[in-house]
């Protein structure tokens, strides 16, 4: 089996308005020391057989749109 | 004898405005067909039997992943040739809403590259909310074919709703030739008629744009939904006024009267 994390984020050119929300939530919630929250998906798959190479091409054609996310493959 | 205009209007689990799409091509003299995705991967359905396509809006595959990605994935694996055969054909293909997120998802819209590659995104609203209301927009016609019934400069009034219609090209390039080429056939603007900000612009999209249309004219997708008022009596303020049809019908009726004159 292989495990693999796959971390989808916008771009930090790409306004992330979710991320936004929560940092104005964590300061009205008294923690001035926030200084910036940015907002992501996690997958978790498992394989019966594969590698990092076969995660890199689920972002390529299904988990990213290359034009606002970052996608980076763990396992 | 009229020409028999075949509309097929893509549906797939999560989608939820076929039904609007359907009665807007139905009364504009055309035959529409509701058709699910899995009946063109399986081949019991071909593409080339139609005249126009259809993507409405909605949540494909519940907005999972991303706002149009999963059906823009299933269909690029399966009949990503048959689309771009039926796009190169000149024949009409239109999104509203997630349509328009999965055409630019597909790469099918801006490509002002003409390979297809995907050159921009429908980003979560800068608002961070769900955005449903009516929006004024500014028309530029240019050569789309679905727009033929607007003239340049007209201010329309459309409904959106949507979470993920912030327009991001893929860099300046892009967006340069969006502007210079009139790809950006509408824009968010004022009551007035202005291009200004939030909450004219309900998404924070680049340059205000709510529309793409493709160079050749027969492409569109637009974030709001022209299929919801196609009827005087489902706008919001369909007292005033005691007409039949609205401004929905425009866009459907120039995409029939299309076919009729060119194919």
């Amino acid at each position: 089996m292989v495990e693999l994390r796959i971390t989808v984020t916008l771009k930090r050119t790409v306004e992330d308005s979710e991320g936004g929300s929560v940092l104005k939530a964590l300061k009205l919630l008294g923690y001035d020391n926030v200084k910036d929250v940015r907002t992501g998906k996690v997958y978790f798959i498992t394989l019966t057989k594969g590698s990092k190479k076969t995660g890199e091409e689920f972002c390529e054609k299904l988990l990213a749109n290359p034009v606002i996310n970052e996608c980076v493959v763990d396992g | 004898m009229k020409r028999d205009v075949r509309v097929a209007i893509l549906t797939m689990e999560g989608t939820n405005n076929e039904e609007e799409a359907y009665q807007s091509f139905r009364h504009s003299d055309s035959s529409p067909e509701i058709v699910h995705l899995k009946k063109f991967e399986n081949r019991t359905r071909r593409l080339d039997s139609y005249d126009v396509l259809f993507f409405p809006g909605g949540f494909s595959a519940g907005d999972y992943v991303r706002a149009g990605a999963v059906m823009a994935a299933r269909i690029r694996a399966k009949i990503k040739r048959d689309l771009e055969n039926f796009v190169e054909d000149g024949r009409p293909v239109m999104g509203s809403c997630n349509g328009f997120q999965v055409l630019v998802e597909l790469g099918l819209i801006p490509d002002t590259g003409k390979s297809y590659a995907v050159e921009a995104a429908l980003a979560p609203n800068a608002s961070n909310r769900f955005e449903a209301r009516t929006v004024y927009l500014n028309v530029r016609r240019g050569n789309c074919l679905f727009l033929d019934g607007f003239s340049d400069g007209e201010i329309i009034k459309l409904p959106i709703a949507h979470s993920e219609g912030r327009f991001v090209p893929r860099d300046s390039d892009v967006l340069r030739r969006i502007v210079k080429e009139g790809l950006n056939v509408l824009t968010y603007v004022s009551g007035s008629g202005k291009e200004e900000g939030y909450p004219w612009n309900p998404n924070g999209s680049e340059h205000n744009i709510a529309g793409i249309c493709n160079r050749r004219g027969n492409v569109l997708g637009v974030m709001p939904h022209p299929e919801r008022i196609f009827s005087r009596f489902t706008e919001t303020d369909w007292t005033r006024e005691r007409r039949g049809y609205d401004i929905g019908n425009r866009f459907f009726e120039s995409a029939v009267r299309f076919i009729r004159e060119k194919y």
